[in-house]
């Protein structure tokens, strides 16, 4: 179709139908005939008619006017015969037919632009890329927002194969879909990396369908791609969120407003003995031991009023329970509405015990602090008796000396050496004491009925010499101690028996045990003189002497004291002034 | 003047002491009694007492095996509460010293200092009587 400006249309119309004016007046005036050669007419009518559409009957109407009143010029005929008037009828109609069809090309071509802009419009304004390619995977069409997003111009990429702009590693994959593509497959969406002019890379997912034309025949594809590297920056730090959170030393859960479970991490599943599935959709009140339900209520309408931090007390699968510190908090959505709970959970069995532990040591620190006030006190109040004793008679001596008192002076220096010789028992014995549980040989196994004979090995001569009748259970149950003090300790108890066994014509000292509830109880029983209620403790200080003129220093009962509590037993007298004397003790029994 | 002392003390050198100190003092003469512990000590102080013999002062030691200081004194202000006890110790400044004088004892003589210092202290609570 010939296209022209308006003002040409009509130079080359006026043209036209000068021509034919010329030609009518030709053959009507020069060569006075009535055949006009009208086939010529067509030309402007059909031209006027597509140019202008309906408008573009006034030129056939004009024609055909121009064709009947021209035979006014014929000499001899005035009126148009008929066959021209047919001809004329046949102009407007002609006309009226092309103008028709023309007006209906002009719509439909109307059409096919504004839906042609209508859509370069959507696709040169959407966000994501748009390319064309033929069947061979060449660029024919870039939307504007190419260039934008990997700086390449269009000339230097039209016409070129579309693996130059993907990262080397995607080429061989996203070729074998292209052809997969065309060759009617369905491809689903796919990930690849740009390869930007810049040599950076850029995510992109591509959604891709093939190009058909009007015969169904493939004739390129058609590729949308999508920038989704912040898509990608999000997934990574969700995934190194949920990594964090999984490897998270603290058991964390999630929990729905029903109260049931809706996230675990692996500690928490170990926390617990369960597995992961187990715990998923359980009630979180059944992880708990059974009297914490109200706490954990309370903890919970806590957690979704501000937060929570407390301790509770958790159960594992198997039964146990163990201290737990929960710290919760609320999950809310965009809104801010509230739709879940978080919580982390940290195992204080350890730190518990600890701190008990520490409680412990504390107490026991107290006890032997006490203990050791005391010690202080006896020692410094019994070493300092003799002092006394020798700072008097070395004054005595001083003035007998003056004086010349032989007998005086031998007095003196008699009282002077017993204080000496006592302090060094006193001294000594001190010095016994605080060996115990400092200097110890290694605990073993052994009947106890072999210490026994030990320490009446030891003493033999006394028993011989003070006629003391021993008795000795014979089931005696293995020890699990330090075998050389245990045997003093009955050594001592042994020569305490003779020493008080008074005016008793048949001594007797018993060695036996008894079972009470969990604890076996040694004791060494004899008949002498026994001790008054009131001393039952005071004899196992040291120092502490029942009366003036017991043998000793006083120390012997609290060595042995000190050894049985360095054992970890217990030491205690039954007696009765006057009704022999009970010495218990309990020991740590052998295991075997 | 003529003084009764009772001497209540596990140490028997001390027993000896006092009278071999006191014998020098040349303005008193003295009568010393002694108990070996504090049961002793009540046993005799009663003794003497209901016997009527004036005993001006009770020498009580603290640690003492059958029956301690406190208990003694404890005892003795019980049958007469005008019992001049003094706490004769070696070792001062301690909570059984504080028992004890709250159980009636007038004060405390230092057995550790010099002994002519310790009669010369004894004196003078006798003669302040």
């Amino acid at each position: 179709m010939i296209e022209l400006d308006g003002k040409y249309k009509c130079m080359v119309m006026a043209i036209l139908l000068g021509i034919c004016c010329v030609i009518t007046y030709y053959f009507h005036t020069v060569l006075s005939i009535c055949v006009v050669f009208t086939h010529f007419f067509y030309i402007p009518i059909i031209l006027a008619a597509v140019w202008w559409k309906r408008k573009g009957l006034v030129v056939a109407i004009f024609l055909a006017a121009l064709l009947i009143l021209s035979h006014r010029a014929i000499p001899d005929e005035y009126v148009a015969p008929a066959y021209d008037f047919i001809r004329a009828l046949m102009f407007v109609i002609v006309a009226f037919v092309v103008a028709m069809l023309s007006e209906q090309i002009a719509k439909a071509e109307e059409t096919l632009r504004k839906n042609k802009e209508k859509y370069r419009t959507v696709i040169e304004n959407i966000n994501d890329v748009v390319v064309a390619l033929d069947t061979e995977g060449k660029f024919t069409y870039l939307s504007p927002r190419f260039e934008e997003v990997t700086g390449y111009l269009p000339e230097d990429v039209i016409g070129h194969p579309f693996t130059e702009v993907l990262a080397p590693e995607y080429r061989e994959s996203t070729v074998e879909r292209f052809r997969r593509g065309l060759s009617g497959e369905t491809i689903a969406l796919y990930e690849v990396d740009l390869l930007l002019k810049t040599g950076k890379r850029l995510p992109i997912e591509l959604s891709v369908t093939t190009l058909l034309n009007s015969d169904g025949q493939p004739v390129g594809r058609l590729a949308v791609a999508r920038d989704i590297s912040e898509r990608k920056k999000t997934e990574e730090k969700l995934r190194l969120f949920s990594h964090s959170v999984d490897s998270s030393i603290d058991g964390m859960a999630m929990g729905d407003l029903e109260g049931r479970i809706t996230y675990v991490n692996e500690t928490f599943t170990k926390m617990f003995g369960y597995s992961r599935e187990e715990l998923i959709g359980a009630e979180i009140a059944s992880i708990y031991s059974a009297d914490q339900i109200p706490k954990l209520k309370d903890a919970l309408r806590t957690t979704m009023e501000e937060g929570w931090t407390g301790e509770l007390i958790a159960k594992r699968k198997n039964g146990t329970l163990f201290p737990i510190v929960v710290s919760s908090s609320r999950v809310k959505d965009d809104e801010g509405k509230v739709i879940a709970h978080m919580a982390n959970h940290r195992d204080i069995t350890e730190q518990k015990q600890r701190e008990e532990e520490r409680e412990s040591l504390l107490k026991e620190l107290e006890v032997k602090n006490t203990a050791l006030d005391s010690f202080a006190y006896t020692v410094s109040h019994d070493l300092k008796a003799p002092l006394v004793s020798i700072r008097g008679f070395a004054g005595l001596l001083r003035d007998d000396l003056k004086q010349k008192e032989a007998e005086g002076v031998e007095r003196d220096l008699k009282y002077i050496e017993t204080a000496v010789t006592k302090m060094n028992h006193l001294v000594n014995d001190t010095l016994e004491l605080s060996r115990i549980g400092r200097v110890a040989n290694p605990a073993e196994d052994v009947p106890f009925c072999e210490l026994v004979q030990e320490a009446q090995e030891q003493t033999r001569e006394q028993l011989n010499s003070s006629g003391v009748e021993l008795s000795v259970a014979d089931d005696f149950p293995a020890v699990h101690v330090d075998r050389m003090r245990i045997v003093e300790v009955l050594v001592n108890l042994i020569t305490n028996s003779i020493n008080y066994r008074g005016e008793q014509s048949q001594p007797e000292i018993e060695f036996g045990y008894r079972v009470e509830g969990n604890a076996t109880v040694f004791f060494v029983a004899d008949n002498g003189i026994g001790i008054d209620k009131n001393q039952h403790e005071k004899v196992f200080d040291l120092f502490y002497k029942v009366d003036t003129d017991s043998m000793g220093t006083g120390a012997g009962l609290a060595i042995v004291k000190r050894i049985i509590d360095v054992h970890g037993g217990r030491i205690w007298i039954e007696s009765e002034k006057g009704k022999g004397c009970t010495v218990c003790f309990t020991l740590p029994l052998s295991q075997g | 003047m003529d003084y009764t002392i009772l001497i209540v003390d596990d140490e028997e050198p001390i027993h000896k002491l006092l009278p071999l100190f006191l014998v020098r003092h040349e303005k008193h003469t003295f009568t010393v009694h002694s108990a070996e512990n504090g049961a002793e000590g009540v046993d005799r102080y009663n003794k003497l007492a209901g016997n009527g013999q004036k005993l001006d002062l009770v020498l009580m030691d603290l640690r003492m095996p059958v029956m301690d200081g406190v208990e003694s004194t404890i005892r003795i202000m019980a049958n007469d509460p005008k019992a001049n006890i003094y706490l004769f110790t070696a070792y001062a400044n301690t909570e059984v010293e504080q028992e004890a004088l709250d159980a009636g004892a007038k004060g405390t003589i230092s057995k550790s200092s010099d002994w002519y210092k310790t009669i010369n202290t004894i004196v003078t609570i006798l003669e302040s009587t």
